[in-house]
């Protein structure tokens, strides 16, 4: 903030009181400065602490393995696991109101055991019959609640519908082999910090009818924090 | 800028003129009322706790069915801007959707906002469709998300006497961010027999402007060779669950 001192006119006594007061405030205010004592634009790049690049963009945290096959046959969304276990744990990171938390996920589906149910060996009982699924999960290190976060990524291993054909002669294809993603832009719109013990990547299949399993492989997983 | 050198120094047993004093002292508090600059202050000293935090702008964020949000983050060197729908049970096998019968279909590229009207209060959203906000000059960067089905498409056809159906494999479909009306990123036809989730990145300048990204998406039928008499067509919906976008305004 601005600071104030005496101003002397011609034949005025400096009492000794009144200067040291005034260094008294200089010195106050050099050591709080603010806003209002500094011009606009005078921050430069250089200016910014490069320390970890700890500034605009913190806590980036990445996994990847491309050796381990996993198996995913529950229809219970579980962890994907390809040892690493796909967790980024924080222990506490509060993430303020409008701050960001940016996740990215993507892996091979390298296999799949599709199965034709008796009684619908031409089409689906619904959209999710033949798929498998990805969703971000995170748990919240204050109350302890693990809730999923931000949309699911679904993928189908069939181009069968839900409309039933006319006969059951049209052809399957079988849809394996293909490179899943999964993002998401966690913005805590909310009024209070939320504080994070970890988060982590979990995947189903998510009708054992049709897709008893799904074979998942060479996945990566990012996340990093943006706060300015 | 530096304080500037003493311009009449005071000695040794002379007595202090004021206006000199005057001078002096208001030249060194001048600079601290507002005038320090980047040559005052130290280098690489500025981390996370001396920027301001960021300022939130919630249009809509409702919990009722699934999660209709569209929310801004306006930081000092970037702003984040979201606009997504995300069933928050996704084993809802009702599929909470956004459906496009074949008769909804136009030529060239579709708006998803089209059928993604989320009204709230008297205001129109289209949240995971659309995001609408007041760019800085600088660069867009960001993501868009789309969990669609186009499910398989059959015919059934005369075949001399016999009526034989057939899968129709001649369907794309093809995903695009646009900026202003102006396509910044597009993922080529992709041959949609199923259920596919789209992660589109995209990039692009932008100047000081109001801005609107939104996701489109255009359905292509390459009518192949059918020989015999069609009977009857079966086009499957397309459909759209799950979606997001995300941008990232990085000011110059």
């Amino acid at each position: 903030m601005p600071v104030s001192v005496d101003t002397y006119e011609g034949g005025d006594a400096m009492v000794a009181a009144d200067v040291n007061a005034d260094y008294a405030a200089i010195a106050a205010e050099t050591a709080i400065l603010d806003d209002e004592n500094t011009r606009s634009e005078w921050c430069s790049r250089q200016h910014i602490s490069q320390a970890g690049n700890a500034t605009f963009n913190l806590n980036f945290a990445q996994l990847e393995d491309s050796n381990t096959t996993q198996v995913v046959n529950s229809t219970t969304f579980a962890q994907v696991n390809l040892v690493p276990a796909f967790r980024i744990t924080y222990g506490g990171l509060v993430l303020q109101p409008g701050e960001v938390l940016r996740c990215h996920f993507d892996i091979n589906a390298i296999a799949a055991t599709i199965l034709s149910p008796a009684g619908t060996p031409g089409y689906l009982a619904n959209e999710d019959s033949d798929c498998y699924q990805f969703r971000f999960f995170f748990r919240n290190f204050v109350s302890g609640v693990v809730a999923g976060f931000g949309p699911t990524a679904t993928y189908s291993t069939t181009n069968k519908g839900t409309t039933v054909p006319p006969s059951t002669g049209i052809q399957s294809v079988d849809r394996i082999g293909q490179r899943c993603s999964l993002h998401n832009c966690f913005l805590n719109a909310t009024a209070a910090a939320i504080s994070f013990d970890w988060i982590e990547v979990r995947a189903r299949v998510c009708d054992t009818a049709y897709l008893s399993s799904v074979s998942i492989k060479e996945g990566t997983f990012q996340v990093f924090r943006a706060l300015h | 800028m530096a304080r500037q050198y003493t311009q009449r120094a005071f000695i040794g047993g002379n007595l202090a003129n004021a206006d000199d004093w005057n001078s002096e002292m208001n030249s060194s508090v001048s600079e601290i009322n507002g005038q320090l600059d980047q040559n005052n202050m130290p280098l690489s000293t500025v981390d996370d706790s001396k920027v301001a935090d960021p300022i939130l702008d919630v249009e809509l964020d409702t919990t009722v069915i699934s999660r209709y949000l569209v929310a801004h983050s306006y930081m000092p060197s970037q702003s984040y801007h979201v606009s997504s729908l995300v069933d928050d049970d996704p084993t809802d096998v009702t599929f909470e959707t956004s459906t496009w019968a074949p008769d909804d279909w136009f030529l060239g590229w579709q708006r998803l906002s089209q059928k993604r009207l989320t009204p709230n209060f008297g205001t129109n959203y289209y949240a995971g469709a659309e995001v609408q906000f007041e760019a800085k000059e600088g660069m867009l960067v960001g993501e868009i998300l789309i969990d669609a089905s186009w499910r398989q498409s059959f015919r059934q056809v005369n075949v001399e006497g016999d009526l034989v159906t057939k899968e129709r494999n001649d369907g794309f479909i093809e995903f695009g961010a646009f900026c202003n009306d102006v396509c910044i990123a597009r993922s080529d036809l992709q041959w949609l027999g199923g259920r596919f989730t789209f992660v589109l990145p995209f990039s692009t300048p932008i100047g000081s402007t109001g801005c609107i990204v939104d996701i489109r998406f255009r359905l292509i039928f390459i009518n192949g060779k059918e020989i015999n008499p069609i009977i009857s067509e079966s086009i499957a919906s397309f459909k759209v669950r799950d979606s997001s976008i995300f941008v990232r305004n990085q000011y110059r």
